[in-house]
């Protein structure tokens, strides 16, 4: 009971508290730009997910049983190295099964963003458990869809909006929108904004 | 064919004009997160030009004939094999103290969005001059955004420059997070929106003679496959690469999105 409690608070923490895209800025290229297609919403989150638990699981077990290097260059060599490779299983897999190129395409933009390669180090620097481990990859691509949504129906509304000075329509007013999202996900992380 | 553009007509269009970070909205994570201070900025917008210069080099040099999926994956691996090497000289053989973040996040520009998007819009169509001069605009275009933002949000959030304290009556901490820095995205993009504009207006003539997109034959529908599709991406002239930089969105929407008019059915 108590793996699956850590594994739901880690998980809802990073959606809902600290959302790793707002508050981190991890993803955040890719969330704008999934954000015009609600259609791919839960495809992105399972795939985010996926790539993030597996990328995660693996780098905690080497951590684990080289005792985890001190030099930073050395994790981002393992950390990469283990998503490059988790990736390129999975798209072999795709190519023999399905030759989907959607797909294919697909998994090369949420196997490799910030986002997923940012998780074992967020792992290994709260020196998370393999439950908490397992629930911060869920939550980071629940945390992704979160602010795809969220973005994409500001967007929507900011594009209908007549009154937003020419100067400001389109990216401008968008960022603005997305900053003031962040500022709404960094205040529930306590921290003082003023 | 004459290639009729200049490495400085590129760079004011790719740098400023359809800015990578203002305009084209990629390698917002390294922008957002990492640019808390000057130095910080100065490291990783130098991380962010090499990793695309090489990486764009090598798409045109060695990986147009390798699939879309292996080419991602190599330009990942590039960037590891450019950061880390360096990231490790930092920490052990010199006595730069890099920040925590600066750890964290010099690593993941090996992975950020901009590198894949001029690899796969221009560096993979063009000859290596052509992707050489789109890294360099890019990177640019990028180094100084970031390099402004770092600047500003420094003074802003703490007060300070450089590490130097300025005494000022107060400061604003939520500039140093990524709210700040989006704010600063936000009015960076007006001001570029508006200057284009009045630029625009004060030079009708050429607009009028800007390209057009049935002149360049970029016309993307939805089954939009390069790799089974001829499409000619090639770039002979500012006006086309212009064009094409404006397009960049769609283009990359296009590489992985069938369904949409599935969806809107």
């Amino acid at each position: 009971m108590k793996i699956i409690s850590d594994l739901l608070i880690t998980a809802l923490y990073v959606v809902f508290v600290q959302n790793l895209v707002m508050c981190s800025g991890l993803g955040m290229s890719e969330a704008i730009r999934i954000a015009k297609r609600p259609g791919t919403f839960l495809k992105f989150a399972a795939m985010i997910s996926g790539f993030s638990v597996v990328t995660s699981v693996i780098c905690s077990l080497i951590g684990i049983y080289t005792h985890s290097a001190e030099s930073y260059a050395v994790k981002a060599m393992i950390y990469g190295g283990v998503l490059t490779a988790v990736y390129a299983v999975t798209a072999l897999i795709v190519h023999l099964i399905t030759r989907d190129k959607e797909l294919l395409g697909n998994l090369g933009i949420s196997a490799l963003n910030t986002l997923v390669f940012a998780v074992p180090y967020i792992n290994n620097n709260a020196a998370y458990s393999l439950q908490n481990s397992i629930g911060l990859g869920l939550g980071a691509g629940a945390a992704f869809v979160l602010a795809a949504a969220l973005i994409g129906s500001g967007s929507r509304a900011l594009e209908k909006n007549r009154h937003i000075p020419p100067a400001f329509r389109g990216t401008p007013a968008m960022f603005l929108y997305v900053a003031l999202i962040s500022l709404g996900f960094t205040g529930f992380t306590g921290t003082a904004l003023f | 064919m004459d290639k009729n553009y200049s490495l400085s007509s590129m760079m004011r269009t790719g740098a400023f004009r359809f800015n990578p970070v203002l305009v084209q909205c990629v390698a917002l994570c390294p922008v957002v997160a990492a640019t808390q201070n000057l130095k910080d900025a100065f490291f990783i917008a130098l991380a962010v030009f090499a990793h695309i210069l090489v990486s764009s080099f090598a798409a045109s040099l060695m990986l147009r004939k390798v699939s879309r999926p292996v080419r991602v994956a190599v330009y990942l691996i590039l960037g590891l094999l450019l950061i880390c090497p360096v990231l490790w000289l930092i920490e052990f053989k010199t006595l730069i103290n890099l920040s925590f973040t600066m750890r964290v996040f010099l690593p993941l520009v090996a992975i950020n969005s901009a590198t894949a998007v001029h690899c796969e819009t221009f560096a993979v169509k063009n000859d290596v001059r052509t992707a050489v001069y789109d890294a360099l605009a890019a990177g640019t275009g990028i180094g100084i955004v970031m390099i402004i933002c770092g600047a500003l949000r420094e003074i802003i959030g703490s007060g300070s420059i450089l590490g130097r304290t300025l005494n000022f009556k107060f400061t604003l901490p939520a500039m140093a997070m990524p709210a700040g820095c989006l704010v600063l995205l936000g009015f960076g993009a007006a001001a570029l929106q508006a200057f284009t504009a009045k630029r625009t207006a004060e030079k009708p003539a050429r607009k009028e003679t800007s390209a057009q997109p049935e002149e360049i034959e970029l016309e993307v529908d939805g089954d939009f496959e390069p790799e089974q599709v001829d499409l000619d991406l090639t770039i002979e002239n500012d006006d086309e690469y212009a064009y094409l930089l404006s397009s960049v969105n769609e283009l990359i929407d296009s590489f992985t999105n069938k369904d949409e008019e599935g969806d809107e059915e």
